[in-house]
C-alpha cells in the first residue's frame, strides 16, 4: 500500500515488474531512466550478475504529478525473474501498489510466463492479497523477435482471470510500449488510492 | 545381410513361445513318470463333465480380467481362442503320452483331459501363457515395405470412446482446475470431443503423411463436432475432424534414440523431408491455456512405422516423460482458429484512469547528454561490460557538476511545490548526514585537493545510501545509520535489538586489522561471533577517500552466509576501482612479535590436520612462547606463512578482549582467495593460544565447525 508522509505531502507509490528471467523487467527500467526527465528522476541501482541477470532487483525512484496538495512518487522495482531467487520476489513484493507483468513474447518462453504468473499469484497470497486488489497490467515484451506468439494467444495464456486487464505489447529495449504501461498501472494506482478521479485530477490541475 | 531388428525381435518371441511349449511337454513327462500312467478310462459324466465345463468358464474369467479394454467380442473371441489351443494342447499331451505306453491315442486323450487333475490345471495355466505370447505376434503386421505399411496400418486395440482423451487429461501435467467459463471459451463439451478423438485413433488414423499430399486443416472454420459413432468413415482426417498438424523434425528429439530399429537417423533418412504428424486438434484444446501442448503416445503411435521401432508402444511410452510428447507451440497456435482463443470474460473495470493525466513523459535528452548511472557491481566487469550499449560511464556524471547536496531534486514543472530531495526507497527514514571529510592535520590542502575529498565524502554517502537501499528491503526492521569509527565513516544495519553504540565500538576494535600488513591482501569482510551478537564487516569506498565500513549485525547466526554474502554484493555495488589500497602498519605490540617459535609438531595435531577438509591441504604449525607454553596452532596451506599470521591472530584478540558485544568466540577474516577463522582454543589455561584456519574454504560452516571440534580436541590435548 502506498505510503503517505503528511508532513511533506508526499504519497509514495511502489511498483513492482514481475516477469520471467530474462523477460525485460530491467529493460523497461533502463528504459525508463534514459528517458525520463533529469528531473524526474533518481539513481537507478541495478544489482547484476556477470551475466547480466538481475541478482536482487533493480530500483528506480521517480517523480510525477501533484494530487490533492500530495506530490506522487513512484518507487519502480523489478524482481529477479530466475526460479531460485524467489524470497527475493516475495519481499519486493511487500506492499506493493502497483503491478506490471513483463511476459516474454517468445513461444518458446511462454511456459515460463506461465509459472512466472503462477509464481507471483503464490507470492501475492503471502501477503494474503490476490492480483484482482491490486492494480496490475500486461507487458507483452519482445514483440520485435521473430518467434513471439500472437496477441490473442498470449491473451488466451495470460489474461484470462476473471476480468481482462490493460496489455501492452512493447520492445523494452527500443522503448516501445514502455511508457504506455508504467503511465497506465500509474494512474490505476493512483485511481485507486485516490478513488474519485475527477475531482483528485480538478484538485490537480 | 544383417536381419533387421524389427524381425530379430518376433524371432525371440517365437523361440520364447516354443521354448514354453517345450516346458509344457516337460512337466507333463514328469507327471507322467512320477506315476500318472496313461490308462483307459471309462467316460463317466462325473469326470468328463469338470473337464469340459471349467477351461471355458475359466478362460472366459481370464478373459474378463486381462483385456484392458472390455468388448463382449474381444472377451468371447479370446475365450474361444484359448479354448481352442487348450484343445490343441490336450491332443498333443496325448500324442505325448502315446509315445511311452503305447497306449491308442483316444485312450491318451481321454487321459490328458480328464484323466489326471494335475495335467489339467498345467494346461489351464500353459494355454493363457501361451496365448498371451501368441497373439501380438499374430495381430502384428509383417515387416513390410513402407508404402505397404503407410497403407494398411496395423490394427490397434479397440478403445471405449474417451479412452485415449481420458488419459491425456489424466497425463501428469498438472494443471490447476480453471474456472470453466475461463477454461475453454467456445469450446465443445470435452466428452464429444473426446469421444470423436479417440474413436479417431481406435480405428487408426493415417500413419505418417506426407504434408503437400493433404489439405491443410487450419484453413477450414471449425466444424460442428459430428456425433461419433465408431465408423472408420467417419474417423478419417478428411471427414472433417480439425487436426493439427507438426513436423516429425520438431518432436525426433524428444524420443529416445533406443526406440528406433535403425537409430534416429536412420528414421531421418527413412522419412522424408516434410514428414508431419497428425494431432486431433480437440485433444491440445484443453492445454494450449497452460502455455503447452502435450499428446500422449498412444494418439500417435500408429503413425511410427511399425518395422522401424525396436520398442513395443508400452515402452516407449514409458520412457516419455508423463507419456507424452510436446507440440511445438509455434506450431500448434497458427493452426487453431482465432476464434477457439478469444476470451469472453469482461475487461478489467479501469473507469477513472483517464481522469489522471500520464504521469510520465518522455524527454529525448540531447546528444551531448551523458548517459545514465549504471551501478551494476564493478567486481564482475563482464557485468559493466554487458549492461548497456554506450560505453559505462566511470563515475556518477550527475553528481559531480553541482556540488550542493543531492542532483535527483524533484521537479515536476506544474505540480510540485517545492523542490525535495527525490524519493529513495522507503527504508530512508532519516537521512544520511554526509560524512566529514577527513585531511591531514600537518598540512593544509590545495584547493582542488579539497574539491577532490568533498566529491568522494559525497559519493561515498551516495555510496552508503545505494547500500543501504540494497540491504534495507531484505533486513526488515534493521536500522540503517551512518557513524564514525576508528577514522572510518560506518554504514551501520543494526538489529533494532542490539545496542548501536556496542556494534560501532566492537568494529572499530577490527578497523585497525583490516588492512594489516601482515595479512597477504586486505580483508575484504570480517565477520564476529559474540555471545550477543554477530557483526559482519565490509568495507568499501575508496580508501584515499577515508574508507567506509559497512557494518551489518543481528543477533544470531541464522542466514549469516546470506548476510555475508548480501554485504559484499552491496558493497561490491559501491566499491570503486581504487580499492584494495595499501597495508597499514601492524597492529600490536612489536615486542611480542619475538616470542613465538615454531615447534615439533605431534601426531595428533597432523591428525588435526587431517580432519580439516574445508580448508582443503593444510600444514599444521605449533608455536610456543619462551616459557614453552603454547601459544597459537595453525591450520594453513603452504601458500601462506605462519608465523605472521599467529601474531596477528594474537593482536586481533587481543584487541577484541572484553568486547562491548560479549566474548568473541571466533573471527572469520576474508583475505584474497582464502578465509581465516581465528579462535581461542578451548580450556587453555594462561594466555589465549590462537587456533588459526585457512584456506580457499568453499564451504565457511564447515570450516567453523571442523574448527571448533579442532579446538575442542587440542584443549583436550593440552590438558592431558
Amino acid at each position: 500500500m502506498s505510503v503517505i508522509n503528511y508532513a511533506k505531502k508526499i504519497i509514495d507509490f511502489k511498483i513492482v515488474y514481475y516477469g520471467p528471467g530474462l523477460a525485460g523487467k530491467t529493460a523497461n527500467l533502463q528504459h525508463l531512466h534514459r528517458c525520463l526527465p533529469q528531473d524526474n528522476k533518481g539513481n537507478m541501482i541495478s544489482l547484476a550478475t556477470g551475466d547480466d541477470r538481475t541478482l536482487y532487483f533493480d530500483f528506480l525512484p521517480v517523480s510525477a504529478l501533484t494530487v490533492r496538495g500530495f506530490e506522487t512518487r513512484f518507487q519502480l522495482y523489478t524482481v529477479p525473474g530466475q526460479v531460485q531467487y524467489n524470497m527475493t520476489r516475495r519481499l519486493v513484493l511487500r506492499g506493493v501498489d502497483g503491478l506490471v507483468f513483463v511476459a516474454d513474447s517468445q513461444f518458446e518462453r511462454l511456459r515460463e510466463n506461465v509459472e512466472s504468473l503462477r509464481n507471483l499469484e503464490a507470492n501475492l497470497r503471502e501477503y494474503e492479497c490476490t492480483l484482482d486488489e491490486i492494480p496490475y497490467v500486461l507487458q507483452y515484451n519482445k514483440r520485435d523477435l521473430p518467434n513471439v506468439a500472437p496477441v490473442e494467444y498470449l491473451e488466451f495464456v495470460l489474461n484470462r482471470r476473471a476480468k481482462r486487464v490493460p496489455r501492452f505489447e512493447a520492445s523494452a529495449i527500443e522503448g516501445k510500449g514502455v511508457f504506455d504501461t508504467l503511465n497506465t498501472v500509474s494512474r490505476m494506482a493512483l485511481a485507486s488510492e485516490f478513488g474519485g478521479a475527477r475531482e483528485a485530477h480538478n484538485e490537480a490541475s | 545381410m544383417a536381419i533387421p531388428r524389427a524381425s530379430r525381435v518376433r524371432l525371440i518371441c517365437w523361440l520364447e513361445l516354443g521354448l514354453g511349449l517345450e516346458l509344457y511337454a516337460c512337466a507333463a513327462l514328469v507327471l507322467h513318470t512320477r506315476g500318472l500312467r496313461t490308462t483307459p478310462l471309462l467316460a463317466a459324466p462325473a469326470l468328463v463333465i469338470p473337464a469340459l465345463v471349467i477351461p471355458p468358464v475359466f478362460y472366459l474369467f481370464v478373459g474378463l480380467v486381462s483385456l484392458r479394454r472390455f468388448s463382449l467380442r474381444q472377451v468371447l473371441g479370446a475365450a474361444v481362442a484359448m479354448c481352442g489351443f487348450h484343445a490343441l494342447l490336450v491332443a498333443a499331451t496325448g500324442a505325448l503320452y502315446t509315445i511311452p505306453d503305447i497306449l491308442d491315442f483316444g485312450s491318451a486323450v481321454a487321459f490328458a483331459l480328464w484323466g489326471s487333475p494335475a495335467v489339467t490345471l498345467l494346461q489351464l495355466t500353459a494355454t493363457p501363457l501361451v496365448f498371451a505370447r501368441l497373439r501380438p505376434l499374430l495381430l502384428s503386421p509383417r515387416p513390410a515395405p513402407r508404402a505397404q505399411a503407410r497403407a494398411t496400418p496395423p490394427r490397434r486395440r479397440a478403445e471405449v470412446p474417451g479412452g485415449v482423451a481420458a488419459r491425456a487429461r489424466d497425463a501428469a501435467w498438472s494443471l490447476p482446475p480453471r474456472e470453466p467459463a475461463a477454461m475453454m471459451p467456445s469450446v465443445p463439451p470435452l466428452q464429444r470431443v473426446l469421444a470423436v478423438s479417440s474413436s479417431a485413433f481406435a480405428h487408426g488414423v493415417q500413419p505418417v503423411v506426407a504434408s503437400p499430399l493433404v489439405p491443410q486443416p487450419v484453413a477450414t472454420p471449425p466444424a460442428p463436432a459430428p456425433p461419433a459413432p465408431p465408423t472408420r468413415a467417419l474417423v478419417r482426417p478428411e471427414t472433417g475432424e480439425p487436426m493439427i498438424r507438426i513436423s516429425f523434425g520438431r518432436i525426433a528429439d524428444q524420443l529416445p534414440v533406443e526406440m528406433f530399429a535403425r537409430g534416429r537417423e536412420g528414421l531421418h533418412a527413412t522419412l522424408h523431408p516434410g514428414v508431419s504428424l497428425l494431432v486431433p486438434r480437440r485433444l491440445l484444446l484443453p492445454y494450449l491455456g497452460e502455455a503447452l501442448a502435450p499428446v500422449k503416445w498412444e494418439v500417435v503411435a500408429d503413425q511410427f512405422p511399425r518395422d522401424e521401432l525396436a520398442l513395443s508402444h508400452k515402452e516407449i511410452a514409458g520412457r516419455l516423460p508423463h507419456r507424452s510428447l510436446l507440440l511445438p507451440l509455434d506450431e500448434v497456435v497458427p493452426q487453431i482458429p482465432a476464434e477457439l482463443l478469444a476470451l469472453s470474460t469482461p475487461a478489467a473495470d479501469v473507469y477513472g484512469i483517464e481522469e489522471f493525466p500520464p504521469p510520465f513523459q518522455p524527454h529525448v535528452p540531447p546528444p551531448s547528454e551523458t548517459p545514465a548511472v549504471d551501478t551494476r557491481a564493478p567486481a564482475e566487469p563482464a557485468a559493466v561490460a554487458l549492461a548497456e550499449p554506450e560505453p559505462p560511464p566511470v563515475s556518477e556524471p550527475r553528481e559531480e557538476p553541482e556540488p550542493p547536496a543531492e542532483p535527483e531534486a524533484s521537479a515536476e514543472p506544474e505540480g510540485l511545490a517545492e523542490p525535495e530531495p527525490l524519493a529513495e526507497p522507503e527504508l530512508f527514514v532519516e537521512p544520511l548526514a554526509p560524512a566529514e571529510p577527513e585531511l591531514p592535520a600537518e598540512e593544509e590542502p590545495s584547493q582542488p585537493e579539497r574539491g577532490a575529498e568533498a566529491l568522494a565524502d559525497r559519493g561515498r554517502t551516495a555510496e552508503a545510501r545505494r547500500i543501504t537501499a540494497l540491504l534495507a528491503p531484505l533486513m526488515n526492521g534493521l536500522e540503517i545509520g551512518e557513524r564514525d569509527g576508528a577514522g572510518t565513516t560506518l554504514v551501520t544495519v543494526v538489529a533494532p535489538t542490539l545496542s548501536e553504540d556496542s556494534v560501532v565500538r566492537t568494529a572499530a576494535r577490527v578497523v585497525p586489522f583490516l588492512a594489516d600488513a601482515r595479512l597477504s591482501d586486505p580483508v575484504a569482510q570480517a565477520t564476529l561471533t559474540g555471545a550477543e551478537a554477530t557483526i559482519v564487516l565490509t568495507p568499501f569506498g575508496s580508501p584515499d577517500a577515508g574508507g567506509a565500513l559497512l557494518v551489518t549485525a543481528v543477533r544470531s547466526r541464522a542466514s549469516l552466509a546470506w548476510l555475508e554474502r548480501l554485504s559484499r554484493s552491496a558493497a561490491g555495488e559501491a566499491r570503486v576501482p581504487a580499492e584494495n589500497g595499501g597495508h597499514s602498519s601492524p597492529v600490536g605490540d612489536p615486542a611480542e612479535e619475538m616470542e613465538l617459535r615454531a615447534t615439533s609438531v605431534p601426531q595428533s595435531v597432523r591428525e588435526l590436520a587431517g580432519s580439516l577438509t574445508a580448508f582443503g591441504p593444510v600444514a599444521p604449525t605449533v608455536l610456543r612462547d619462551a616459557a614453552g607454553s603454547l601459544r597459537a596452532c595453525l591450520f594453513l596451506p603452504r601458500s601462506l606463512e605462519a608465523m605472521p599470521l599467529a601474531q596477528f591472530a594474537r593482536d586481533l584478540y587481543a584487541a577484541l578482549e572484553e568486547a562491548e558485544i560479549g566474548h568473541v568466540s571466533s573471527v572469520i577474516l576474508r583475505v584474497g582467495a582464502h578465509r581465516l577463522v581465528v579462535r581461542a582454543m578451548d580450556g587453555v589455561p594462561g594466555r589465549a593460544a590462537m587456533l588459526v584456519g585457512g584456506g580457499p574454504i568453499d564451504r565457511p560452516g564447515l570450516a567453523r565447525i571442523e574448527l571448533d571440534r579442532a579446538a575442542t580436541r587440542l584443549g583436550a590435548l593440552v590438558r592431558g
